[in-house]
């Protein structure tokens, strides 16, 4: 009885050591990475939208659920230069080429794909929409 | 009766070792046809449906007459083991076992094919997670599922000795949840009302009837393929009962189509799409008449009764007919309701870019057929492969009269 | 100021920051330009949520809809981009490019009378689509809008075996060509929003603004006094398939 219950806490402790450094080697992939490029708007700006870089890239996907639901079962859209949803992100985050044009975001190298190829999660989003901002 | 009790007590299961090389042999086979079907899927996938014949007026194409298919099979196949079980036949009782699992193996298969065909199979986590209750499909989702594990459930009863008192509950319980399942499956196309094609509650028991005909015909086959390949005993009293009650399951079939259709020339508004279906000379014509009536019902049914017809290959022969005659109804029912036009505006004609007022056009693609043909071959494959690994099929079927 | 609080203000984070995040760009989004309000009493202020007092609805006169006029059809196109607005699509054959609305053409086979429709999703009150999808990605909006949530969407085509007008359409392939606005992909179904974007930001659907004839009249069937109240109550008007009961948002004059 005793045996196993020292086993079980024993494996308990491990899993948890374990998880932990688990957890802390993705904090420090996050907090290695930036991924801003230079040459989009992004790059000239102090911090983003939420001044807490950090915590805009481990919950972003958070804030971008819930706007997403707002936009389009409620109707709650905002606009503007300072559009704050998907598409102001890709507006402030989209890098341009030499020839001056738009780079998808998704694309090998750039601001989204970059980080999620690195921590391996899919980059559902553009599969449908736009990846470059809207030029006109 | 004394001496069939004396047998079905002392029914031996063995799991299936004593073929030849032709039985892994036809393994294979199915395998690679499995493999073929997932590698057809994962192409339309990746491309999009483009590569398809379906369209946005044919949006229900080739796979989900497979899906379909297999799914209302299943709900057959179970049959034998109801009459078993339920109706305490128990001259079906050594039966029972296969017949389950088949029955979820077809299930399986047909999911297979529906879930694949999805533009989004990625999001089946979604599908499984997000209900929508108001929804017939989600109810078969459920339905589906419930299936897998009420039946999972009645086989068990059958395998482990100390529930053998429940075979009975369990088996009621399968034959009625089979009955709604497959009354669910006939209501995705009731529920659409707009469409005259299906704007029908006779398609409930009409898909229960053609359940049980084609379910006992796949049987019959595995049945006869299994005893075949590994020399076993399979008497002709247990087949001869199995054709016979074909036989009477495809005539209801065929009495359900005849009352659909009348009950729809009743109808002024179906007029036309009965029409179409029954004397337009489109191909969904050649299908009913040829495919279903004379080929799927008329022939195998004189082969099951006629007392000339006695040898095993006119079982197949008719087995196999009546598989052929479910699956023209089906693609009748499916792609034929659909090819005919809704009626937008009554007694007006229409014409539009997007093909209003129009027949609208199909032709099945190539991995579409293939993707369903990986379903079917999927389940014959696992259920040949599960009774090699445990003991569902009776060492023997001989006729007592041998015994 | 307060577009930006809204945002995000019931996400996990604290609010001062969002705040503080709402400092950075909330000028901007005082004025947004080139809206035209056209019920200002109805208009829903920004960072509000649409609710049922509203139902938006369409008045169709099939009397003034042009022959060989496609006009809604190209707005509708370059608005959402799908069709010409859009350089996607290319390898889908005719019967299985996306369709938002079309141009019917009706002839009475007794009195050869002729004349022409646009059809788009009808916006139904008690919606076929809805019923029938699987998951709840075919929704209403609480103004009456129906839409698919493309997040959720599996790609069953059940809310098109469903739905009386063929108003909707599959997308067969990749693409890549969407606008910012109306996000759109392979997989997943699609159809008339009636604009909601434009209307959440008190403009009017494209095809409406773009019709040339004054075929077409969009408003709130709830308000009374809306103009597109008070014409259905002094005409006669049909609903497409009136038989099915569906209280269509889109109503037709003239048939
Ligand atoms: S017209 Fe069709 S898609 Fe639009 S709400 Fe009605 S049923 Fe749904
Ligand atoms: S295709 Fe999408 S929206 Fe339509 S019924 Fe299926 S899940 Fe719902």
């Amino acid at each position: 009885m005793n045996i196993r219950l020292r086993k079980l806490l024993a494996r308990f402790l491990l899993f948890s050591v374990l998880s932990g450094l688990g957890l802390m080697s993705m904090n420090l992939v996050y907090a290695g990475a930036s991924e801003v490029l230079s040459g989009s708007r992004a790059a000239s700006l102090d911090s983003c939208v939420i001044p807490d870089t950090d915590d805009m890239r481990r919950n972003h996907m958070e804030l971008l659920f819930h706007k997403r639901d707002q936009t389009m079962r409620q109707g709650i859209r905002t606009y503007g230069d300072n559009e704050v949803s998907l598409n102001g992100c890709i507006a402030c985050h989209a890098a341009k080429d030499d020839q001056g044009q738009y780079i998808p975001v998704n694309e090998e190298g750039q601001f989204c794909q970059t980080c999620h190829v690195r921590v391996a999660a899919k980059l559902d989003c553009f599969d449908c929409h736009r990846t470059t901002p809207e030029t006109n | 009766m004394e001496s069939k009790m004396a047998m079905t007590k002392k029914t031996a299961y063995e799991t299936v070792s004593e073929h030849g090389l032709s039985y892994w042999l036809v393994l294979a086979v199915l395998a690679a046809v499995t493999g073929i079907g997932f590698l057809a899927a994962y192409y339309m996938e990746h491309n999009g449906h483009y590569v398809t014949g379906m369209n946005n007026q044919i949006v229900w194409g080739l796979p989900h007459v497979f899906a379909i298919f297999l799914i209302i099979a299943a709900s057959g196949a179970l049959n034998v083991a109801s009459v078993g079980s339920v109706f305490g036949k128990v001259e079906y009782k050594p039966l029972g076992r296969l017949s389950g699992l088949l029955a979820m193996c077809l299930l399986v298969g047909g999911l297979g094919v529906l879930v694949l065909d999805l533009g989004r199979p990625d999001r089946l986590i979604t599908a499984m997670t997000y209900f929508n209750m108001k929804s017939i499909f989600t109810w078969n989702i459920l339905l589906y599922t419930g299936f897998l594990g009420v039946v999972g459930l009645y086989m068990m009863t059958m395998f482990i000795k100390s529930w053998g008192q429940y075979t009975k509950a369990a088996g009621t319980a399968a034959f009625i949840w089979r009955f709604v399942l497959t009354t669910g499956t006939g209501s995705i196309f009731g529920f659409l009302v707009a469409r005259q094609g299906y704007d029908a509650a006779i398609l409930a028991p009409l898909f229960i009837a053609a359940s049980l005909s084609i379910g006992t015909a796949i049987y019959m086959l595995v049945l006869m393929w299994i005893y075949k390949s590994t020399g076993r005993d399979l008497g002709d009293e247990v087949m001869t009962r199995l054709k016979r009650l074909n036989a009477v399951l495809a005539v209801a079939t065929l009495f359900f189509v005849a009352v659909y259709h009348l009950t729809n020339l009743y109808i002024t508004q179906h007029h036309g799409v009965q029409g179409f279906i029954l004397v337009s000379g489109s191909v969904y014509t050649y299908l009913f008449w040829l495919g279903q009536v004379l080929l799927g019902t008329l022939v195998p049914v004189a082969l099951f009764w006629s007392p000339s017809f006695t040898g095993r290959s006119s079982i197949t022969a008719g087995a196999l007919l009546i598989i052929l005659g479910g699956f023209s109804m089906l693609y009748v029912v499916i792609i034929g309701g659909q090819a005919y036009p809704m009626d937008l505006i009554s007694g007006m004609q229409v014409t539009s870019s997007f093909y209003d007022g129009e027949i609208a056009r199909y032709t099945p693609s190539l991995p579409e057929l293939l993707l369903g043909l990986g379903g079917v071959a999927f389940a014959v494959l696992a259920t040949l492969f599960v009774v090699k690994v445990l003991p569902f099929v009776p060492q023997s079927l001989a006729d007592q009269s041998e015994a | 100021m307060s577009q930006v609080k809204v945002e995000f203000h019931q996400a996990d984070l604290s609010k001062r920051k969002l705040l503080k995040a709402a400092s950075l760009g909330g000028a901007a989004l005082a004025v947004a330009p080139g809206i035209k309000l056209f019920q200002a009493a109805h208009a829903k202020p920004d960072g509000q949520p649409v609710t049922d007092k509203n139902r938006w609805g369409l008045l169709i006169d099939v009397n003034r809809c042009a022959d060989g006029c496609n006009d809604c059809v190209d707005a509708c196109q370059t608005e959402n981009g799908w069709g010409s607005g859009s350089t996607d699509e290319q390898n889908s054959r005719d019967d299985q490019k996306a369709q938002w609305i079309r141009k019917v053409s009706v002839k009475d086979p007794q009195t050869r009378r002729e004349f022409n429709m646009p059809v788009m999703c009808q916006h139904c009150e008690n919606p076929p689509c809805q019923d029938v999808c699987p998951t709840g990605a075919s929704f209403q909006r609480e103004d009456g809008i129906s839409m698919v949530d493309r997040h959720i969407c599996i790609g069953c085509r059940y809310c098109m075996m469903a739905c009386p007008y063929k108003a909707r359409s599959f997308v067969h392939e990749a693409l890549s060509d969407q606008r910012a606005h109306q996000p759109r992909g392979k997989g997943c179904v699609e159809s008339c929003t009636l604009c909601a974007h434009r209307v959440d930001k008190g403009k009017i659907p494209a095809c409406v603004e773009s019709c040339q004839h004054g075929a077409m009249l969009f408003g709130d069937l709830n308000d009374p006094q809306s103009p597109i109240s008070t014409k259905l109550a002094s005409i006669p008007s049909r609903q497409l398939r009136e038989d099915l009961k569906l209280n269509t948002g889109v109503r037709y004059t003239g048939i």
